[in-house]
């Protein structure tokens, strides 16, 4: 189980990644989906443990990634976004340097595991290549054989599938869905159809922030509608989604609630158009919440918000389409879902 | 341990990897020769000169001959070491793996050093020849060896050191060259400063002297523990520049 709290890494007085929390349980698949300089590769490298962050935690079955560094490494199949590897080793050799560091002992464990690792990413056939003369796509099927060869228990994959053909993209997609279960797998993409095909959970980045987390189901649903609301309150959560869902047109948007200290907490509520002007509904939810004896801290209504992150993410995707559309066999399966997603 | 040792594989293929490895073997064989020609020609045209020091005792230290290359090569062959993992990205994979920093920074340093004593293996063909023509004092000829080993393991680890705080490999060898240059003309202070213990400080620092000493067959203790201390507080320094690299691409 991974467990970041208030994350925090600014550049320059900048932030890359402002105080998000998060909690990825044992199996899962969790997709970090945003536009380019969201802040997904700065939250990966920090959950890598190669990045400090500036504030805030995170941590491995209980392990912080800083603190024990080296247990917690020890858990961590890692594949950086740049797919570092060393242009003058053979693809065989730099797997078995790579399991030999990773701690396999002995030469047949380390067969074993390095064939394995090539045979999962389809790369047998370069075995005897020296990886300066692969093509962009191979490089970076090694670097995901070299996060796969020790077998551990967390993948951290930041763009699994940047550079790869359309088949190869379907075969990626099908080896990290088969592997989750046994491993928690946390992955960084720009495109939904990736995050459809692959992930349980989503955790949408933008501008260094949480602009939603939870299954795709629920962030859908809170698409369809046009308003939402982010409260900030103090109390028993449970009691303040009770509210929401008894008043008419109001759901809790997104499932997650981000438990702040003890008991200060924010949530989103999406609010129902049809239901007409949405001012006397927030007036009537924070009424509600008010009478009930929650302390509200802070309202804010947006409007399509999540529809704007949903646009900067479904234009990426389009390119995708029309790479899909030149090759023989395209991902189909993948469109379909991504159009019920843009329309 | 076991980290050490693939760090150390690696590193060794990868010196041998690039043709900067075989340059360098080149041209310092092409070197030490051409000043064991020059030192020859010196002792045949003056036999006289022929008194405690011979043409082998010569070659270590006896001149800035000796020195020049050893100064130039031991940044050369540190350079990559950091710097082109740091500028390939490579330093983030290496560094996410569960290794510990001193692990890979004694990898790095023990594939760099054994390249050092590749470089001066030939060498000993000059002894050999020189005993068809008269005995050779065998006992000065290891502490020369010695001696040169100790030099080269300081001025390696302080090329590490600089490869770690540099990103570019051209950065990593100025600095590394500032440094063993810097130790080197250190020493040479004990020509310039008076007192006595200004002598006494100088002449701990003065390689040249400590090399004319191992080349008469003489190993001081305090020798050994200047060059092995200065491999130890570099190599360590070495992984806490690491520690804060970590992160900075
Ligand atoms: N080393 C750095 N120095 C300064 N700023 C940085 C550095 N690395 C990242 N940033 C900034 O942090 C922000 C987040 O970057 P990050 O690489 O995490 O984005 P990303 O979501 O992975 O984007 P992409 O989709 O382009 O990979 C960006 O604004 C970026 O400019
Ligand atoms: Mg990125």
């Amino acid at each position: 189980m991974i467990v970041a709290t208030e994350l925090t890494k600014t550049y320059a007085g900048r932030p890359a990644v402002d105080s998000i929390s998060f909690e990825i349980p044992k199996g899962e698949i969790v997709g970090f989906l945003g536009p380019n300089g969201a802040g997904k590769s700065t939250t990966l490298r920090m959950m890598s443990g190669f990045l400090p962050p500036t504030s805030g935690s995170i941590s491995i079955d209980g392990l912080d990634v800083q603190e024990s560094s080296l247990q917690a490494r020890a858990k961590i199949g890692y594949m950086p976004e740049s797919t570092p590897l060393y242009p003058e080793l053979r693809v065989r050799e730099f797997l078995a340097f790579r399991a030999e560091i990773k701690g396999i002992r002995g030469g047949a464990a380390r067969k074993r595991a390095v064939d394995r690792a090539m045979e999962l990413t389809q790369t047998a056939d370069r075995a005897k290549w020296l990886i300066g003369e692969l093509s962009k796509g191979y490089r970076q099927r090694v670097a995901l054989a070299d996060a796969l060869v020790a077998e551990p228990s967390v993948l951290i994959l930041d763009e699994p599938t940047a550079s790869l053909d359309p088949n190869q993209i379907i075969e990626v997609r099908e080896l990290i869905k088969s592997l989750g279960g046994e491993q928690t797998i946390v992955l960084s993409t720009h495109i939904l159809p990736e995050v459809e095909a692959m992930c349980g959970r989503v955790i949408i980045l933008r501008q260094g922030r949480v602009a939603a987390a939870g299954s795709l189901d629920e962030i859908q649903r809170s698409l369809s509608s046009s308003h939402s609301a982010s409260l900030t309150l103090r109390g028993d959560h449970a009691k303040a989604r009770e509210i929401v869902g008894e008043i008419q047109g109001l759901t809790v948007a997104t499932g997650d609630v981000v438990v702040r200290d003890e008991a200060v907490f924010s949530l989103t509520v999406s609010i129902e158009q049809a239901e007409g002007e949405i001012a006397p509904k927030i007036e009537q939810l924070v009424a509600a919440m008010v009478s009930a004896g929650l302390g509200v801290r802070e309202v804010s209504v947006e409007t399509r918000s999540l529809e704007d992150v949903f646009r900067e993410l479904t234009t990426t995707d389009r390119a995708l389409e029309e790479t899909a559309a030149e090759a023989p066999t395209s991902d189909a399966d993948d469109n379909e879902k991504s159009d019920g997603a843009t329309t | 341990m076991r980290v050490t040792w693939a760090i150390y594989k690696r590193e060794l293929a990868a010196h041998f990897y690039t043709p900067l490895a075989y340059v360098i073997l080149v041209v310092f064989l092409l070197w030490n020769g051409g000043t064991f020609l020059l030192l020859l020609q010196q002792f045949a045209a003056n036999p006289e000169i022929s008194g405690t020091r011979g043409p082998m005792q010569l070659l270590f230290g006896g001149s800035i001959l000796y020195f020049l290359p050893i100064l130039l090569f031991c940044p050369a062959l540190t350079m990559r070491a950091f710097a082109e993992e740091r500028r390939s990205g490579t330093f983030e994979s290496l560094m996410t793996a569960p290794v510990r920093d001193i692990e890979v920074v004694l990898g790095k340093y023990f594939s760099a050093l054994t390249v050092y004593v590749v470089l001066w293996a030939p060498t000993i063909l000059y002894a050999m020849v020189l005993r068809k023509f008269g005995p050779i004092d065998w006992g000065a000829l290891g502490a020369s060896y010695f001696g040169t080993f100790l030099l080269g393991a300081a001025l390696i680890s302080l090329g590490v050191l600089a490869s770690a705080m540099a990103r570019s490999q051209v950065t990593a060898f100025v600095l590394a060259f500032a440094l063993t240059s810097g130790l080197f003309l250190a020493g040479l202070g004990k020509y310039v400063f008076e007192s006595e213990a200004q002598q006494a400080f100088f002449s701990y620092l003065n390689q040249w002297e400590h090399m004319e000493e191992f080349a008469v067959g003489v190993v001081d203790s305090r020798r050994v523990f200047f060059y092995v201390s200065i491999a130890a507080v570099a190599l360590f320094q070495t992984t806490r520049v690491l520690q804060l690299r970590k992160g900075v691409q």
